[in-house]
Parts: structure tokens; sequence; C-alpha cells
């Protein structure tokens, strides 16, 4: 349509290609030649044995995944070694060992490629050749750029073409080794060690080689065009491209700690444990510079032809900027140490009265002027009545068991990201154009700072009646947390004006209940079923803030805290209608406000707070009926109470790339302007490109997000013993399972208030299995 | 027993391990996280890493100075021509000296940028102290950041509150930070303590010994006594101190006094080539000359490259068009001055949407579409020494060094060199060509000046007509109205932004209109 505006193509040229694109549709291709059926294929070998003294566990896993994208899998291979022997009466001796591998190999296209495409991009011509899909405005390329006087001629892009000839390697090594010893000391009390390795190395390694539009439009634009001789001098040697980092991640643990149990008298019971940990984990990652010309079966590398660039010998690219290669590499060291020391103890008298303590105490290598600011000491008590043993309630027959506990404590939690004094963050490596090292401070430091506290208070019952007909718990709850850290806007005079202070204040309130159920329904028919049912309550009791301006409220996160509401509320605007051939929203005291600017003032006072994303109600019911040898079971997941925002129409703007509409163009165009924003008025808006600021953040577009999910059926049988001792085996069961296979929808566009319309949502899968034992 | 012997041998151990363990937990637990982020300063190489950082100091958003001097003007005719293109409400209220809507606007980042690096400057002068490292490196850390603190201050002090006098000295000024703490008073001190403060800082950087040149490089994003010269006599002419400006000038000078011939090295960077009113008859293809440094925006090697700054700052407008008014190109020679052929870029409208249906308006273009020269440079210390020499009535002083600087910016002719018959002559010849030298960067500073010297014969009252215009739109229905800043207005003080007002709880109080 550009051609014919600017008079290249005529009237009827362009009609007829509109015609022919009309009939064209790609997703066929799409999931023939990109996508791939998804499979995962596991197998499993267990072994285990034990003599007296001494019992051993090994375990071996391979596993092969084929993802939905043609070209990118990845095969897990492990190895699990477990033993534990008495070498003492009064010592044991514990060792295990995990090792892992994973391979992935990710040339596949990702969704967001397909999602660039236009629906009438081919992939293949009808004789089989790759088409183009143009990444440049092509006709400009065929008229103006002298193509091929380029290192490469070809400045097409096909994505088929792409994924066959770039090769991306993820290799991943997991190796843990834990090993600890159990020293019986004397009745009652026993003292455990235990110290864990772990190394966690990845290497990425990416080869494109030059058939791949990557390599060919690096290489092109790279080169200096000089456009009035058309002499063009490449800058990049040819060949693949080689990109390459690795990271390293290492840590140990050791851990200390004694247990005591023992009855005094009958009628005390004491448990107690204390223990000390200490943790380290080092990661390491070190970055390579991309190599250029690089050649995978002769190893061999390309040198940058007129050097990489700089102050003193400046190369232009392609459309005459200034470029410069980068050859160094980079790295990049965290270390982070922890330490905890921990108590726990009971108490039972006559095993009907329970008094419990706890303690923890844990400290890490936060940047501190002061050291006692790194450790927070937290506690709780609780109390415990096991109600059923108690005189008064041997009458009540149906009561198989009860008890009643409470508990009241602290717990804590620290921002590692603030530090008391300013903080500063060195680039890593000098400036191209100064030469000097640089450096930006990177905490603004927060000399109030101090660790985030919440108490909480839980009273509880459990209970079985009627011989476990009815089985479950009730737990009601009350968790305050003070000094919370959250954003806080302070005035600019400090040099920031967003700092994160401990000035939030949050309540969580509610109840969970369980309520399950274990009976036999017919003879050789039983029925084991579990609902669990939770609500929570969510509300910021403190918090300072200047003031909200509407973009800041409707991006969410701390920075739309508000006090009074919920803390995962979704601010929105309300559409107005069309006013003066422009869409508007509500503003403050009666006015409205067009999509051309930021909208002034405080959001709250014209803004909707359309409800919470974070559902207060969550239900979770399972169930199994065994019937002789058939097992069959499902899950049910529920939430409720809660909004999410549907896809609206993405009224895209001409950019520099294509406009893509996306499915919901015909909501706009079947709807009242009234109702719903419309195209514009105006076929010459110029501030149409600043309407996604107002247009993803309306309130119609929020929609009620209840939802049940059948998370999993299960179905396995279990062959008769009988059979099975002929063949020397202990056990063998087949089973059929399916997971995520549907879910009903309480809003009115049907779409997954969790996986929006533009995203993968996860597919029902069948799983077919085996599990035999010898 | 063997078994009590374990016993004791392990709680024992265990004991000990407790203990041990408590008290080299100090010193396990003193790593640092990181070697490369969160780092605690203790070195002067990190302090002159941060100092280093030109990226972080270079930038001045002054929208004030862009808008709302006579060198911008968005005239009537203009602004029909395609209202979407000047759509932002804040650009419409900075030219028309808005009073009530400009606190609330939520693209103000000169107020919060200055402070940002008066943090810097404080955090350096904090530490300096502290670190490890040679004296000579220390000392020339300290002026750094008196360097940088004082211009952050004078930059503030002269668009957010009154020009100085002795009638103003009280008048409210600017909240003084000196040290990286958040409990610091934020009230709003007294112009004259605010002045008090930036003179000292200056007679601190002073005391530097950095050279400007250093080998083959022009570290002029560094204090140098070249930069810090520089600075102090654009602060001594700003106070009316004629004898002192010359004196800071010279001494600059003496060090640096590299100009930029734009006969010989100034030249036409990438053309751009824009279609107007495509698709209709009048369609038509249209050059659009603009000079080298307009070339990139993201490469710094021209920025840094430009040979005249004595310190880097840059002023930095990102609507991207700087309007010049009818009568700053009229002050130009337009045949002869080589700055009207290089920075006025004719057609400059075309880019920036007026195509279709196209109008012809031209733009001032120094490095790419956004930034100007604000630092002191070589070209604005002649011009100081002209002014103060002119204004102590040493006129063939003043023309000597006016002409210097023609000298390099005009085809060569008999129209170079100028001449005066008189003191206000004279006068009025040097702020002609400052005005044309340096416009939208020092405009705004000068205008107060000048309309509180004692002379008369340099007043300016500024008055603009544009139509009416509410908190979000310009009401284009109704006539246009004319719009007034009078020498005496109180609204030389820009607004402060109302988020300072109101996370300040109102300690931080607005300027009185």
């Amino acid at each position: 349509m550009n051609e014919f505006n600017f008079g290249f193509i005529t009237a009827a040229q362009r009609d007829a290609t509109l015609e022919s694109l009309k009939t064209l549709d790609n997703r066929g291709q799409i999931s023939d030649f990109l996508l791939a059926n998804p499979v995962n294929t596991q197998y499993n070998l267990t072994l285990s044995g034990s003599s007296g003294r001494m019992s051993n566990f090994i375990s071996l896993m391979y596993e092969d995944n084929q993802s939905n994208f043609k070209e990118t899998t990845n095969k897990r291979y492990m190895v699990n070694f477990r033993t534990n022997a008495e070498v003492f009466k009064w010592m044991n001796f514990n060792f295990s060992g995990m090792l892992l591998a994973n391979q992935s190999r990710n040339n596949g296209v990702s969704l967001g490629d397909i999602q660039d495409m236009s629906p009438y991009d081919m992939l293949v011509n009808t004789d089989g050749s790759y088409t183009d899909i143009n990444r440049y405005y092509t006709p400009v390329i065929t008229r103006l750029v002298p193509t091929s006087k380029f290192p490469y001629a070809n400045w097409t892009y096909n994505p088929v073409q792409e994924i066959a000839n770039r090769d991306l390697r993820t290799d991943q090594l997991n190796t843990r080794l834990q090993a600890g010893f159990n020293f019986k000391i004397i009745k009652g009390l026993t003292f455990d060690t235990k110290g864990q390795f772990e190394l966690f190395n990845t290497s990425n390694k990416g080869v494109f080689n030059d058939n791949t539009f990557f390599v060919r439009q690096i290489v092109n634009q790279a080169s200096s065009w000089n456009q009035s001789t058309n002499a063009v001098t490449p800058n990049l040697p040819k060949g693949s491209i080689l990109t390459q980092s690795r990271s390293k991640v290492q840590s140990y643990n050791w851990r200390n700690q004694v247990n005591y149990n023992n009855v005094f008298a009958t009628k005390h019971e004491v448990n107690f444990l204390a223990g000390a940990e200490i943790n380290n984990v080092v990661t390491e990652f070190f970055g390579n510079p991309t190599t250029y010309g690089y050649n995978n079966q002769t190893l061999t590398t390309g040198l940058f032809p007129n050097g990489p660039g700089g102050t003193f010998f400046q190369i232009k690219n392609w459309l005459g900027n200034n470029q410069t290669f980068s050859y160094s590499n980079s790295f990049s060291y965290r270390t982070e140490r922890y330490f905890s020391a921990y108590a726990n103890g009971a108490y039972t008298y006559n095993k009907k009265y329970t008094l419990s303590g706890s303690y923890r105490t844990d400290a890490s290598n936060l940047i501190t002027d002061d050291p006692k600011y790194r450790y927070a000491p937290f506690w709780s008590v609780g109390l415990g009545w096991q109600i059923y043993k108690e005189n008064f309630m041997s009458a009540i027959k149906w009561v198989d068991m009860m008890n009643v506990r409470a508990t009241f404590g602290y717990n804590g939690n620290v921002d590692r990201s603030t530090s008391f004094r300013p903080l500063i963050a060195t680039a890593g490596s000098q400036n191209i154009y100064t030469g000097d090292y640089t450096a930006t401070v990177s905490s603004f430091g927060n000399p109030t700072l101090r660790w985030e506290k919440t108490r909480t208070w839980n009273v509880g019952l459990d209970y079985s009646l009627f011989r476990g007909k009815l089985s479950g718990k009730i737990d009601i709850y009350n968790k305050y947390g003070k000094d919370l850290i959250a954003q806080l806007s302070i005035p600019a005079i400090n040099g920031t004006t967003n700092q994160r202070l401990n000035n939030a204040e949050m309540s969580n309130k509610g109840i969970e209940l369980e309520l399950g159920t274990y009976m036999k329904i017919a003879k050789e028919l039983t029925w084991r079923g579990n609902l669990n049912f939770s609500y929570n309550k969510n509300k910021i009791e403190k918090l300072f803030v200047a003031r909200y301006p509407a973009s800041t409220l409707s991006f969410g996160g701390t920075g739309a805290y508000v006090v009074g509401e919920d803390a995962n509320s979704l601010w929105r605007f309300i559409y107005a209608g069309v006013i003066n051939d422009q869409p508007r929203v509500v503003g403050a005291d009666g006015t409205t406000y067009d999509f051309t600017a930021f909208t002034p003032g405080d959001g709250r006072d014209y803004m909707k707070n359309t409800g919470t994303l974070v559902a207060p109600y969550t239900l979770g019911f399972s169930s199994a009926f065994q019937y002789k040898d058939f097992n069959l079971s499902f899950i049910v997941t529920g939430k409720f109470g809660h909004i999410f925002q549907r896809l609206g129409f993405n009224y895209p703007p001409t950019w520099t790339s294509r406009v893509l509409p996306n499915i919901k163009l015909s909501e706009v165009m079947n709807g009242k302007a009234s109702d719903i924003v419309p195209l514009p008025y105006n076929p010459n808006e110029g501030s149409y490109f600043f309407w996604d600021r107002f247009h993803r953040n309306l309130s119609y577009l929020v929609e009620n997000a209840s939802h049940i999910r059948m998370q999993e059926l299960n179905l396995s049988y279990a062959l008769p013993k009988s059979l099975l001792s002929k063949f020397n085996m202990s056990r063998l069961q087949l089973y059929a399972q399916g997971n995520d296979l549907f879910t009903i929808y309480a809003n009115k566009a049907k779409e997954d208030p969790e996986y929006p319309l533009g995203t993968m949502n996860p597919r029902p899968k069948i799983t077919f299995g085996i599990k035999c034992e010898f | 027993m063997k078994k009590s012997y374990q016993y004791i041998i392990r709680s024992i151990s265990f004991g000990l391990f407790i203990l041990t363990g408590f008290s080299s937990c100090k010193k396990y637990l003193d790593e640092p996280p990181s070697k490369t982020t969160s780092l605690v300063v203790t070195t002067t190489d990190q302090l002159s890493a941060l100092l280093n950082n030109y990226s972080e100091f270079y930038a001045e958003g002054n929208r004030t100075a862009i808008y709302s001097t006579d060198d911008y003007e968005l005239p009537k005719t203009l602004y029909d021509a395609r209202p979407a293109t000047f759509a932002s409400m804040a650009h419409i209220q900075f030219m028309l000296w808005d009073i009530p809507f400009l606190p609330d606007d939520t693209r103000e980042r000169f107020w919060s940028g200055e402070y940002r690096k008066i943090f810097y400057a404080n955090m350096a002068l904090d530490y300096v102290n502290r670190v490890t490292g040679s004296d000579a490196d220390k000392a020339a850390i300290k002026a750094d950041a008196h360097l940088i603190r004082a211009y952050s201050y004078w930059v503030l002090a002269n668009t957010y509150c009154l020009p100085y006098t002795e009638a103003n000295k009280n008048e409210a000024g600017l909240p003084i930070k000196l040290s990286t703490s958040f409990e610091e008073p934020f009230v709003r001190q007294p112009l004259s303590k605010v002045y008090e403060l930036i003179e000292a800082d200056i007679a601190e950087a002073l005391k530097t010994n950095v050279p400007l040149v250093q080998g083959a490089q022009v570290r002029h994003w560094r204090a140098s006594k070249a930069g810090v010269n520089g600075f102090a006599a654009r602060y001594y002419l700003n106070r009316n101190n004629y004898a002192k400006a010359i004196t800071h000038a010279n001494a600059a000078l003496a060090e640096y006094s590299t100009l930029v011939d734009y006969n010989l090295e100034m030249r036409y960077g990438r053309d751009g080539v824009i279609t107007i009113n495509a698709g209709t008859p009048q369609q038509q293809t249209v050059t659009l000359k603009f000079p080298y440094t307009h070339d990139n925006q993201i490469d710094f090697t021209d920025m840094l490259g430009w040979k005249e700054f004595l310190y880097f700052r840059m002023l930095n407008h990102e609507s991207w068009w700087y309007i010049p008014s009818q009568d700053l190109l009229n002050l130009y020679d337009q045949t002869n001055d080589l700055r009207y052929r290089y920075h006025i870029v004719e057609g400059y409208s075309y880019d920036r949407g007026l195509s279709k249906p196209s109008y012809n308006y031209p733009g001032y273009i120094f490095f790419f579409k956004d930034r100007i020269p604000s630092g002191p440079t070589v070209a604005e210390m002649l011009l100081t020494k002209a002014e103060a020499l002119a204004r102590t009535n040493d006129i063939a002083g003043a023309m000597a060094a006016v002409n210097t600087l023609r000298a390099k910016r005009m085809l060569p002719g008999a129209w170079v060199n100028l001449s005066a018959a008189s003191k206000d002559d004279a006068i009025k010849k040097v702020v002609e060509e400052r005005r044309r030298e340096m416009p939208f960067v020092q405009r705004w500073y000068d205008l107060r000046r000048y309309n509180n010297n004692e002379d008369p014969n340099d007043d300016v009252n500024l008055s603009k007509s544009f139509y009416p215009y509410t908190v979000s739109a310009v009401l284009s229905t109704q006539p246009v109205q004319s719009y007034t800043l009078p020498k005496a207005s109180r609204r030389w003080a820009a607004p402060l932004p109302r988020t300072e007002i109101i996370s300040s709880d109102g300690v931080i109080q607005q300027n009185t209109y």
C-alpha cells in the first residue's frame, strides 16, 4: 500500500496483490515446518538392597523431551546413589551422591518469532523453495541497495532455513554430594552432622552458519557503504558466528543438629532439637566475546579486516553510523553466605497437653556497618491440646481424634539489595570513548534499614470423626507484617526520588479448611476424598506515598500499593466514550482526558480499583476410587474472587515494522464507539502511537478470573500378586494419566485467566507408564 | 565405658563447635557478596571511576532554558499546521510561563537530575578522606566534587529562584544538601546562603592542579584548572563582578584556547532525505543538510571530541526540536555566518512530522537532534571577556575578543570584524554575538542578569502570543491572546515540581507568585 502511495505501482497492481494475499494462510505451513508434537519419554531404574547393617539405593534415569517447536529438544541423564551404614551400634554413616546431566538444543523458533509474521507470509513456495519473510522494507532494498556488492548478496529471511542452520546448545552438569554421621549418645539423645557440596556448571554455545539471516545481516550491515560511489568495504569476515558463555555455581553446606526425645515418669514427654548451619554459594559467570568468521570443522576464526573500531580509527556501518565491535570477555562473581542457628522444643504432659517453642536466628553476608544488623532472631510459642483424650470426650463415640492448637510468633525477612551505605557498581571494561574506568551508584543507601518482621497467630483444630469417614483440619490465622520494604517517594533532593524503605505494613487474615474422607461404598469399592478450601484477605495497613501518577498505578507492583487496599489491586481507567472525535477517559471532578498525553494529578481520583489479581478463595478437590485392582483418581483445583484483564485489540501504529492487528479487531469494528475505543476518526491521527498507554489500561477489559481446572485424571491397574509370583515380580502396575484436561471459566471472553491469549497455555498432556518391582 | 567417653568427647566437640562457630561467624559473614556490584567505596580509584562516568553528569534537561526565552518561538501558523507534533502540554506551558499547571508535569527531570549529581559530589567528599590512595588523587577528587556541586547548585538557583540582587537576598533559595544522609533539613535556604555555598565551592575547586590537556587527551569531562576557571568566569559575570570575570576568563584562555574554525573544520554530515506531500500533485523530495555533529546519537566520539569544551555539559531536549524564533533568525548574517549555515537546518519541520501537508520551518541543530554544548567553552570565555571589558569601558579590548571568535565563525570578508562607537554600542554588539553563539543554553541566565544589573539599556521584557490553554489541551478554537514576562515578574523563578512539596510534607515550599 505504501508503494502505491508513493506512486511506484498502479492502483490495479495494488488491488491485484491484495486480492492474492487474501487467499493465503500460513498456519498449516507453520505447524508442518516449525512446530512439533511435544513428547516426553522417561526411563527409570531403581535398585535397592540391604544387609543387616548397611542399605544401599541406586537409581538411574534417562529422559528425552521434544518440545512444541521443531529442533528444540533436551535429554537428561541422572544417577542417584544413597547408602546408609551402621558402623557401630552408636554411630551411623550415610552418604548420597547425585549426578545430573542435561543437554538441550534450542535451535527452534520461539513463540515471538511466529507472532511476528503476518498471516499471509507463507514459509515455502509451491515448488518447495524458501520464501522471503521480509525483515526489511524490501522495495527500498531492491531499488536502492546494491545487494550484490555486499559480502552476502542474499538479504532474505526464512524461519525454516534459519532453524536448520543454527546450532544452539546448553549443557548443564549438576553434581551434589552429601555425607553425614549420626551418633546415639545416650537414650533419647542423638547428634547429627551433615555436609553437602554442590556444583552446577552450565555452558552455552551457539553456532550460526552463514546460511542464517542472523549471520548475513550482521556481516552485511557492518560493511561500510559509500553511497556516492557504491563501493562496499566489508568490516567483518565471512563465515559462521560463534557465541559462548559459561557459568559455575558452587555451594557447600554444613549442618549440625542435636535431637533429644524422652519420656520421664510416663507423664512427661520432652522433644527437643537444636542446630546450626552454614551455607556458602559462589556464582561465577564468564562471557566470551562474539567470534566472527568461525569454522566449526577446522576450528579456525576470522579477524577484523579493519580493526574493531573506536575513537582512533572509526568504522562506519552500512548506514554511516559509527560502530565498534566488542572483543573483551566479561566476568561476574557473587558470594552468598548464610548462617543459621535454631532450636525447637516441646513438652507434653500426660500425652494430652503440649507446650512448644521455637527460636531461630539467621545471618547473611549482606553489606552493613554494624555486624549485629546481620542477625535477626525470631521465635514462636505454641499450645496444643489433644482434646479427644479427655474424659469428657470419651463419651462422644463418633470422635476418633481431635486436637486443638494455637501458635504465636515472629518471622522475618531481609532485603539483600539495599544497604545502609551508598554502594557502587563498576563497569567491566574501560569506556570506549574516554578510556576511563567508570562506576555508578547502585544503591543510594538506606541509613534506617532494618529487617522486615511478620507477627503471626494461628489457631487450628485437627479432627477425625466417624472412624475416618470425616477427617481434616481447620486453621484460622492473622499475620501482620511491619517494616515491610516498599518503594517510597522521597524528595528528589536526596539524589533519588524512590527508595526502598521499611515503611509499609500489611495484614493477611484468613481461614483454611480441609475435609477428608475414606469410606467403603460397596464391596471391593472404596473412596478416598479430600477437599481443601482457603480464604485470605490482604490489606495494606500503612504506607505513605506522596502522590500516585496514573501511569504508576496502572503499572502495578509495590509502586501501586495503596493504604486500605489489597496489595495486588488492578487500577484501570474508565472509558468515557468519544468526545470531539477523540476517545477519552474519565478524569478528576467531571473532566475527561484524551489519549494524547499522560494524565495529570493523582490517579486515585479518577481511576477504578477493579479488584485483586490474586484469588482470595482457592479450592482443591482430589478423589480416588479403588475397585479390586483398579484405581481411578482425579484432582480438581479452583480459584475464585479475583479478576484478570482479557486481551483487547492492540491498535497497532505504524512504526518501523509490520502492522499486525490481533484477533480482537472484529469487536472494535462491530462495537459502539461509546463502549469500546474505536479506530481513530482522523486518518492522520498523530498521537495514535501514544494510545497504548490508555487502551491497555481500560476497565472494560477486566473480567472475573474465577475458574475450575481438571488438573489430573489417573487410571491405574495393578496385576494381582498371584499372577506375578510366577515371574518373580512383586509388583506390576500399568497407568494412564491425563493432566490439564479442561477448564471451566466464569468470564465472558472464555479466556484462561492464568495464560492470557498470545502465550502458550498448558495443553492436555497424556502419559502412559509401567512400574514394575522385583 | 566406651559410650560415656563418646558422650563426653562428642558433647565437648559440639560445645566447641558452637563457640568457634559464633566467633568465626563475623569473619565468615564479612565476605562481600560481589566483586563488581554493590561495593563499598574503599579506594580513590573507585571514587575516580564514579566521577569518570560522564553519562551521569553531562545532561541538563532544563526545559526552562529551552522553551522560556525569546530564542524559542512557536508561531500560531506553525502550531496549526500539525498540532499533534506539539501535543505535549508542558511544552506550551513552559513557553508561556505557566504557573498553575507546570508543578504537576510528570516529565520533570531537571530538578531531580541536578540533585542526583549533587549526591555523587557529596558522596565523593564524604569518602575522600576515608579511602586509600595518593594525596594527589584525593585533591583532584575533592576539587572535582566541589565543581560538580557548585555547577549544579548554580543552574538550579538560576532556574528555580529569583535573580540574586540586594533586594532578593532573603528570597527562597534551595534546600542545601552537603552529605549523603537523608536526614538533612529539607527547608529552602535563603538565596544568600546558596550563593555563599557556590562561591565557597568554587574557591575550593580552584585549588586543583589538574591540567585540562593530559598527553593527547583533552579531559574536559573531569574538573581541570581551565574548567574551573571557565565556570568561575561564568559565575562572576552573572554576579556582575566584571573584574573577576575577566581574570578567570583570561586564566582559562591562557591554559587552553583552541577554537573550532568553522571555515576549515565544520562540514555537513549525512543528509536527510524526505518526501513531502507524498501521493499528491505537490509531491517533492527535499534534502535536509545537517552538520556532521548531527550524525551520531549514541556514539560519543564527536561530542567528546568537540575541541572547545572546557567542561563537559550539554543541554538535552527530549522533544528533539529547538525551534528558533524569528528574532533569533534575524540576528544572523544569513549569507556569511557559518553558524547559520550549519546549525540552522532549513526544512527541519519536515523531519518532525510536518510532511503532509508540508510546512517549512527550520530547527537549531548541534549534537544529534537533542543536545547543545552548555558547559563553559572557549567561545564562551571570549564572549564573557568581551562583555566584561565592554561594561568596564574597554571598547577596543571587547571588540578584539569578539572578533577573535568571529574570525572562526564567519566566511572571510569585511563583515567579520565588528567595531563599536560607544560603551553602549559595544555592549549591544557583544550581547548580540553572545546570543548568536549560544542560543538556548545561556539565554535564560543572561536575560535574568540583564534585567537586574546596573545597565538599563539591556533590559528585556518577554512577550508571546498564542492560544489559551488548560491543563490538558490547547484551546485552538479561541482567539490568540498575549502572554508577557515583564522584567520585575516573580515568574523569572520557575515553579518547583509538586512531588517535592508533597513528599517533604510541605517543608519544601513552592515559589510565591
